[in-house]
């Protein structure tokens, strides 16, 4: 079997990371969508569905964030990709959650006030946090870490909160804030995995 | 900041940055340098996203896979026919553009189930612009041999015409193949070596051929298609591809 110029160029990307595959994406390679979906599609689709609770929706909601991914403004050299999809997901999920609260709003009350951001007295936070209960280790290492930083790490990943609006809202320094949540991320790596000896 | 002054606290701070999203343009490169120089570090990041994951209790589902294949081929239709702009800006709180929004609520509308008929009123689209006719010119890719390849492709109608001067005749039970070699991950069958044949065909005594070709599907969404390249095959089975490319388009 013959193999063409360019396998071993689609093989090596398959091999690299995130950031490279993007790039190519960027550059306009067509496969490149092909291995980041492979990869993330799982994550993408699993907050999705957890959300919004419907199959059709989740698959129409993802196919959207993958068919944009190329033309989104993700910086590949600030920020990890699985972040960034995982709070752009998430934002989606609720925008189209509000949607539907305002049409249809008596159908969808109940799960609205439970998975709609700022619109109810339940933490969706803390009711993930409190599924999670059964996962005693991580229970444990949430509770190690100064409630500040379980506070600022919510409002990033889990609330998509830019650094400056966590800071503005919190009234801390923006230095404060990404110190506190990086320290409480690598905290937590420590804890959940000791043989990892990161720092604290 | 370079490498050299980056101490193991900074190192994992901005290790913990990058998996959060926080990184400043400074701290962005200096990781970025070392992340060159130290690839390793990869595995370090990944156990931060999954810790970030764990303590959130993400866990991954996947979709029917079907979904594979339409987002893929959805995006082949965006390639050619561009939506307006993105929606997104997670980490900074805007996430509309009108004309985004547009878009993608014209996409949700039409949900999965509609995807298809959206894909094919794409299809329907091209089809009524004939005049569009792609070609492919395929040189040898050893200097031993003679002769070139044309091959002009219609999409719309899958239709198309292969011109072959000065190819050297084949023995009997030998043909050449003509292939068209897809790129990877692209929503379509192909041989193992990312291919799909098109037409097997003999040259007169002279070397030459003219004639009228089918061609696969592919080349409705053109993108997708890498290259064209010509084999030597047993006349019996050229479909599998046990010879190496003779002519190939650049």
């Amino acid at each position: 079997m013959m193999k063409f110029e360019g396998d071993q160029a689609g093989g090596s990307l398959q091999d690299s990371p995130d950031a490279e595959v993007f790039s190519a994406l960027k550059a306009g390679q067509p496969q490149a969508l092909a291995i980041l979906y492979d990869r993330h599609v799982g994550l993408v689709y699993g907050i999705a569905y957890k959300m919004l609770g419907n199959a059709a929706e989740a698959e129409d909601l993802t196919q959207d964030i993958f068919l944009h991914l190329a033309h989104s403004s993700f910086d590949a050299r600030r920020g990890s990709l699985r972040t960034y999809l995982a709070i752009w997901v998430r934002s989606r999920c609720l925008d189209r959650l509000r949607s539907w609260r305002n049409r249809q709003r008596s159908l969808q009350q109940r799960k609205v006030e439970l998975q709609t951001q700022g619109s109810s007295s339940r933490d969706p936070f803390l009711e993930e946090l409190s599924q999670a209960e059964q996962i005693q280790e991580v229970q444990t290492a949430l509770a190690e870490i100064s409630e500040s930083q379980r506070q600022i790490l919510k409002m990033a990943y889990y609330e998509g909160m830019s650094q400056a609006q966590i800071a503005k809202q919190l009234d801390l320094p923006l230095g404060t804030v990404k110190a506190r949540a990086r320290r409480g991320l690598l905290r937590l790596r420590q804890l959940l995995d000791p043989s990892s000896g990161g720092r604290s | 900041m370079t490498t050299k002054s980056a101490s193991p606290e900074d190192l994992q701070l901005w290790l913990a940055g990058y998996v959060l999203g926080d990184l400043s343009a400074e701290e962005a490169e200096a990781l970025q340098a070392i992340l060159q120089e130290q690839p390793q570090l990869q595995q370090e990041l990944a156990a931060l996203q999954h810790t970030l994951e764990t303590i959130h209790n993400l866990e991954e589902r996947q979709p029917s896979p079907a979904l594979r294949a339409a987002v893929l081929q959805a995006y082949a239709e965006q390639v050619r026919q561009p939506l307006p702009t993105t929606k997104g800006e997670p980490l900074q709180g805007s996430r509309f553009h009108p004309l985004a929004a547009l878009a993608a609520g014209l996409i949700g509308a039409l949900g999965l189930g509609n995807l298809y008929l959206w894909h094919r009123l794409q299809l329907a689209q091209v089809q009524e612009q004939p005049g569009t006719v792609l070609t492919y010119e395929l040189q040898p890719i050893a200097e031993t041999l003679t002769g070139s390849v044309t091959v002009q492709v219609d999409p719309s109608r899958l239709q198309g015409s292969l011109l072959a001067r000065d190819l050297p005749p084949l023995p009997e039970g030998r043909v050449y193949a003509l292939w068209v070699v897809v790129e990877p991950g692209a929503p379509f069958t192909t041989d193992e070596a990312g291919a799909i044949l098109t037409q097997a065909f003999r040259v007169d005594a002279a070397g030459n051929l003219e004639q009228e070709i089918r061609l696969p599907p592919v080349f409705q969404s053109p993108q997708w298609v890498k290259t064209m390249a010509i084999t030597e095959e047993e006349e019996s089975r050229p479909q599998a591809h046990q010879g190496s490319p003779l002519w190939m388009a650049g």
